[in-house]
């Protein structure tokens, strides 16, 4: 054997009395399962460098984008404490937001199971317009989520424990184009996802530090979280952001120091074309579909006032590079707040801006009885949000007491009860725009 | 690792191409054939075994995407051996920055598995050899695994490492001479 003069005997025999940890029961399985399907997206001509093949095939995750958007507009707001400062932040993360239209990557998510004790690993191919289309495929397993924004369908094929082994098809159309009404699906990914952004944005005194991150320059942020009161989940989290970028390239979630979950967006590319159709499963013929209907419809702006009765508030001042991208109106919606605890959502109107991968909604929704009581409509079970009063000082709401909620567990927003409706502004905004657009709302 | 030291095992050469041309069966089946090998490297190089199992199953997809690329001027131990180890390396990177999940301690080394060997528990009389091993720097306990662990060459320890040879030479001399005075102590006592 070549070399084997080199080679230090000793040492040699107690390395090799060394035994070697057996693989996790299920690591060839993952393996298979990865291979088999990197061989499937080569049959289907999209390579590692194909990038705008890909698109057709596997695309991305709104709530992947959700993060980067959020994480941007987080930092933003940081005062930083390291060598970056908050303007060299910001205008970075803003100029790789303005000119990216669409992102692909691969996430790698690692997770803590509170029953086994032990960590799991999973991967996803993303994709994701700023228009708000995604795609979530599950690497080396069954799942498989796309949301078009045209049509406001999402469908999806996973697994569920309650069929055994077999394919659960579901399309939910009628979707909200975002919170508090029931949006695409952001389960797979979103609490982790949403509460990193969060954090950023409701931290008041993070730290922003230089680091190399695999020989790339990074920031790293760390920000407190409260964890829920009913299963403490999460207290702490640690997010990388790339320098060139902007976008996030990893979240580490701990809870009294001890390692809950990981999030790593690996590969991240930012693909120049997309086809439509990446945004749509088939389903096989005879497949056996659930079909859910959130009860909204896209139409024009004009015919939103005869589908709910009252003309929707629209912002007259929003901000910079924002445009109306859809107008969704449902004459029934579930009903919003932690556990679903606000009245009955009826007639209500959600306007969508968007700017990139910016976006935000606001929501109108009718009022029942004076004696009704309303609660924060994003609100969340087990975990009591940071909010302020905040009393409007102009336009046709001025006087009005509005709440404004900046927590790392729900997206930023603000939200009041008029004399007829429940306004909701919710999404990509600090806290200065939340409340400038809400200022500029006309009177209902 | 079989062959890791010079020209592939003949045997391999049809799988190889099978492998190449995209057979997720042949890949598959010449990763169980050097997998003891890289996960002896991986498993002492980053010591949390999720973390590990983690690194094993970036650097085995990294190979199968690469392995088209793979024009045979290595061999492909050798070759997996190198993704193995900038897997481990890209895997410290990203520990560096973030808060540490676990300590390298003997007791990192158990293996709960029912009906596994318990590592701590074997290497009881090599406790103070497998604490010097882990405390060493990771690129000379990689040049250690390689070259003494492993039987590669300098040279191959070399490609794998992406350093020259004397560079191998270097790091092999700062980190045996602790490994080797613990060893001979412990032969005396015995």
């Amino acid at each position: 054997m070549k070399g084997n003069r080199e080679r230090d005997a000793l040492i040699a025999q107690a390395i090799a009395q060394l035994p070697i940890p057996e693989h996790r029961p299920d690591f060839w399985a993952k393996i298979d399962a990865l291979v088999t399907d990197e061989v499937s997206f080569r049959r289907q001509g999209v390579g590692p460098q194909s990038v705008a093949a890909r698109w057709t095939l596997r695309a991305a995750a709104g709530v992947v984008v959700a993060v980067v958007v959020a994480v941007a507009i987080a930092l933003l707001q940081l005062r930083t404490t390291g060598e970056a400062s908050a303007a060299e932040v910001k205008e970075r993360v803003a100029a790789a937001l303005m000119k990216e239209q669409a992102v692909a990557g691969e996430i790698v998510y690692r997770a803590l199971d509170s029953r086994t004790g032990k960590v799991e690993t999973e991967r996803w191919r993303f994709a994701n317009t700023a228009r708000g289309d995604f795609r979530l495929t599950v690497l080396g397993g069954t799942g498989d989520l796309a949301y078009d924004t045209r049509t406001g369908v999402e469908r999806a094929i996973t697994t569920s424990a309650s069929l055994g082994a077999g394919r659960f098809y579901a399309v939910r159309s009628g979707l909200a184009p975002g919170p508090p009404d029931p949006g695409p699906s952001d389960s797979v990914l979103g609490r982790e996802l949403g509460a990193v952004v969060r954090a950023l944005l409701a931290a008041h005194d993070p730290r922003v530090d230089e680091i190399d991150y695999g020989g790339a320059q990074a920031w790293r942020v760390v920000v407190p979280v409260r964890p829920n009161r009913v299963y403490p989940d999460v207290d702490r989290l640690d997010i990388t952001v790339d320098q060139e970028t902007g976008f996030p390239l990893r979240a580490v979630a701990t809870l009294g120091g001890h390692f809950r979950s990981e999030l790593r967006i690996v590969d991240l590319k930012a693909p120049a074309t997309l086809s439509p159709a990446a945004f749509s499963i088939r389903f096989p013929k005879h497949a056996e579909v659930l079909r859910t209907d959130g009860g909204f419809r896209r139409m024009p702006l004009d015919d939103a006032r005869s589908t709910v009765g009252y003309s929707p508030p629209v912002p007259a001042r929003i901000p910079t590079g924002y445009q109306l991208a859809e107008v969704a109106v449902a004459r029934r919606a579930p009903s919003t707040g932690a556990g679903g605890a606000n009245p009955p959502s009826r007639d209500v109107a959600a306007l969508a801006y968007r700017r990139g991968f910016d976006k935000f909604v606001v929501t109108s929704r009718a009022r029942g009885p004076r004696d009704e009581r309303w609660r924060d409509p994003l609100g969340i079970e087990g975990i009591n949000l940071r909010s302020t009063v905040v009393t409007l000082t102009r336009g046709a709401l001025a006087g009005t007491r509005a709440q404004l909620v900046l927590d790392p567990r729900v997206v930023p927003h603000l939200w009041l009860v008029t004399p007829d409706l429940v306004i909701t502004v919710a999404g990509d905004l600090n806290r200065s725009q939340l409340v400038e657009v809400v200022e500029s709302l006309p009177a209902p | 690792m079989r062959k890791a030291d010079g020209d592939p095992d003949p045997k391999l050469g049809p799988v190889i191409a099978r492998a190449r041309r995209g057979d997720a069966q042949a890949f598959t089946a010449l990763l169980r054939y050097h997998d003891r090998a890289l996960r002896g490297l991986v498993f002492r190089l980053i010591p949390d075994r999720d973390r590990a199992e983690d690194v094993l199953q970036d650097a085995y997809l990294k190979a199968f995407r690469a392995l088209p690329g793979f024009r045979g001027e290595s061999s492909l131990a050798t070759w997996l051996y190198r993704i193995a180890y900038n897997a481990c390396l890209d895997e410290r990177r990203r520990t560096r920055a973030a808060p540490k999940e676990a300590t390298i301690s003997v007791e990192d080394l158990r293996d709960p598995r029912a009906g596994g060997p318990d590592i701590a528990e074997t290497v009881v009389g090599r406790s103070a050899f497998v604490v010097a091993l882990m405390s060493l720097p990771l690129e000379e306990r990689a040049a250690v695994l390689l070259v003494d662990g492993g039987g590669l060459s300098y040279a191959d320890a070399a490609h794998v490492l992406g350093v020259p040879v004397g560079t191998v030479a270097s790091r092999l001399n700062r980190a045996r001479p602790t490994l080797r005075r613990i060893l001979e102590s412990e032969g005396e006592a015995s």
